[in-house]
């Protein structure tokens, strides 16, 4: 008799997500489904709101990366009014976005995450969190937190506040900054770059003891997608989408963000409401591909700055084509934590970036407008079609997550078939196999537009569809 | 006087919920002394333990659930170094206060003054009930700066 486990709520991830999986009559796992059990619908509730309101509406889908959000809808209203940007507002644009991939790098790695790590994948839940990294290592809880307010508060001050700003619009940014405000973190710099590499150096140490999670943690071939710049190089703002294999070969490249609709479709399964995208030319599912961190550094030949470039070299160095274990997405994360500080230093320290000509003024000069950013999660396209009075007709969202939706199915299933046995759940199971899923570090709100709390339940259910066994977190 | 910190925080989308953000807008304008610092801020996270363990005193503002909607509370915290509270969703004041002494050895005089709650609905105003009650909350505020006897 087959029988389904069920981990319902997913925890330590942004959303609200369950697990079932299901046993054959061996008591084996057969299958894995990660459901998405929540839905917002923001494709549908911008039909005939103006085109000028997209960013501050879509910063509205994520608290965590609003920045992106804001950035990718600012980008496709810049087409609509065709306007090129003035350069200052591109580089504070750049500039918003790297700090935003520190803070929400350093929520997953640090605080979500590290708990992991440093308690060990069967360490009692209740001690798995923050405050366990406090007394366990207190140097990496200060560490996550120096970095995440690093973040945060070039956020605020450039941008008015934290969470949901409305700073970047159609044409550029609303105002420009001063002298004053990037000299406050320019000097902080070594002290977050210290930061950084200090706990690069830590969680290298740590990897050969989690032998088992790197082999099983969607350690698997599929494809990879980001955005890179004219030298193949990191860039999380702008550039063309290119997507590489398994071995590291490239299967497409040079595309322009106005042509990603023949090269990624989505498709619909009745069980969840994360849609699946797939790269087109391969089908459905073979067209598997995954985003974020360990697909950028996979994609991208080299990052771009002189720290994260070395450490680029050792990643890359661990697999001869690409590094294809998502447990890696922490390492990358790390490193592209390094690249952002670093990338700050430059654009700080680049005049253009106080130039009081940021924005471009223009009225609806085309009737469609694509934008495409690399969010902290990966990819993020924001896609508008509007009527002569820039009204919204029609809108087409990809958000990150929803772009690793089959590798994460694929990855929990990898992590259960390893993990699970037996038709009773144990908590080093159970925290595995949310394990793997946070990784990824998934934005469940975002990816299905869906009103966010991310408790996760796990269920076990046999041949007949009867839940055997059941765990909740919340 | 000593350093004082005040966080108002609370979800101003949600009624209710943002009396803290608004008492403490309110406060901005009544309380002009360089020594108090004041903000606001949806939900407390970790990043504002390195800021308070450099005040002396902080005052957290907020909505509470109990019975009778509009009901004042103040009460002072006490650090138990035992908080395990998990994050991102939910990060109490104990919480933060421990940060501050795990991190940085210093743990500030601290309070938490709260209104109940009498909706936590879609509005950017407060209800009739708690909007009643600001004053009496930014008179102890007020008071708790002036390192009055408050209970």
């Amino acid at each position: 008799m087959n029988k389904t486990i069920s981990i319902d709520p997913v925890t330590r991830i942004e959303g609200h997500g369950k697990i079932t999986l299901h046993l054959n009559d061996d008591g084996a796992v057969d299958n894995a489904y990660f459901h998405v059990t929540q839905f917002r619908g923001f494709e549908k509730l911008i039909d005939g709101r103006p085109f000028r309101e997209m960013p501050a509406i879509m910063a509205r889908i994520c608290g965590i990366c609003p920045i992106s959000h804001l950035s990718a809808a600012a980008k496709a209203c810049d087409q609509i009014l065709g306007v090129g940007i003035p350069k200052p507002a591109e580089k504070l644009r750049r500039l918003m976005n790297l700090a935003q991939i520190i803070q929400s790098h350093a929520l997953n790695f640090f605080y979500l995450s590290s708990p992991d790590f440093i308690m060990g994948m069967d360490a009692e839940p209740e001690t798995r969190n923050l405050m366990g990294v406090l007394k366990k290592n207190s140097q990496i809880a200060h560490d996550g937190i120096m970095l995440r307010k690093f973040g945060q508060e070039i956020i605020e001050t450039f941008a008015g506040k934290r969470i949901h700003p409305d700073w970047i619009i159609a044409g550029g940014v609303k105002t420009p900054i001063i002298k004053e405000n990037i000299d406050k973190f320019l000097i902080q710099i070594p002290d977050v770059l210290k930061a950084v590499k200090r706990n690069i150096e830590w969680f290298k140490i740590q990897l050969p003891k989690f032998k088992d999670e790197i082999k099983t943690f969607g350690s698997m071939q599929s494809l990879f997608m980001g955005l890179v710049n004219d030298n193949n190089e990191l860039d999380f703002y702008d550039g063309k989408l290119r997507f590489v294999d398994h071995t590291g070969k490239t299967v497409g490249e040079k595309i322009h963000p106005n042509e990603y609709r023949t090269h990624i479709d989505e498709h619909v399964e009745e069980w969840t409401y994360l849609k699946f995208p797939y790269y087109k030319p391969r089908g459905y599912p073979d067209g598997m591909y995954r985003v974020g961190p360990l697909a950028r550094l996979n994609v991208a030949e080299r990052c771009g700055t002189e720290l994260a470039d070395k450490e680029f070299i050792e990643f890359r160095g661990m697999s001869r084509g690409a590094v294809l274990s998502s447990f890696h997405y922490h390492y990358a994360r790390l490193i592209e934590i390094l690249y952002a500080i670093e990338k700050i230093e430059i654009l700080a320290d680049d005049p253009d970036i106080l130039q009081k000509n940021v924005r471009a003024e223009a009225g609806v000069n085309n009737d469609e407008g694509i934008g495409i950013v690399e969010a902290p999660r990966g990819t993020l396209i924001d896609h508008f079609k509007v009527d002569e009075n820039g009204i919204i007709q029609w809108g087409n969202l990809i958000i990150a997550t929803g772009n690793n939706n089959l590798a994460m199915n694929r990855s929990v299933l990898q992590v259960a078939k390893h993990f699970v046995k037996g038709d009773k759940l144990t908590n080093g199971m159970l925290n595995r196999v949310e394990a793997v899923i946070r990784a990824y570090d998934p934005c469940l709100s975002c990816s299905t537009h869906a009103i966010g709390k991310m408790p996760l339940q796990i269920e076990l259910v046999n041949t007949e569809g009867l839940v055997i066994d059941k765990l909740n977190r919340s | 006087m000593s350093r004082t910190m005040i966080i108002g925080y609370g979800n101003p989308l949600r009624g209710d919920d943002a009396v803290g953000y608004h008492a403490a807008r309110l406060l901005s304008d009544m309380v002009k002394q360089r020594e108090v610092v004041i903000r606001t801020c949806h939900q407390l996270t970790p990043e504002l333990a390195p800021e308070i363990s450099t005040f002396e005193k902080v005052i957290f503002i907020d909505a509470s659930i109990a019975e009778v909607a509009g009901e004042l509370t103040v009460s002072q915290l006490k650090h138990t170094g035992v908080s395990e509270r998990t994050i991102s969703h939910h990060f109490d004041p104990e919480s933060v206060l421990t940060c501050s002494h795990m991190l940085y050895g210093r743990v500030p005089e601290a309070y938490l003054v709260t209104i109940t709650a009498n909706s936590f609905g879609y509005m950017e105003d407060l209800s009739v009930p708690v909007k009643r009650r600001l004053p009496d909350l930014t008179q102890a505020v007020l008071r708790i700066i002036g390192n009055e006897s408050i209970m």
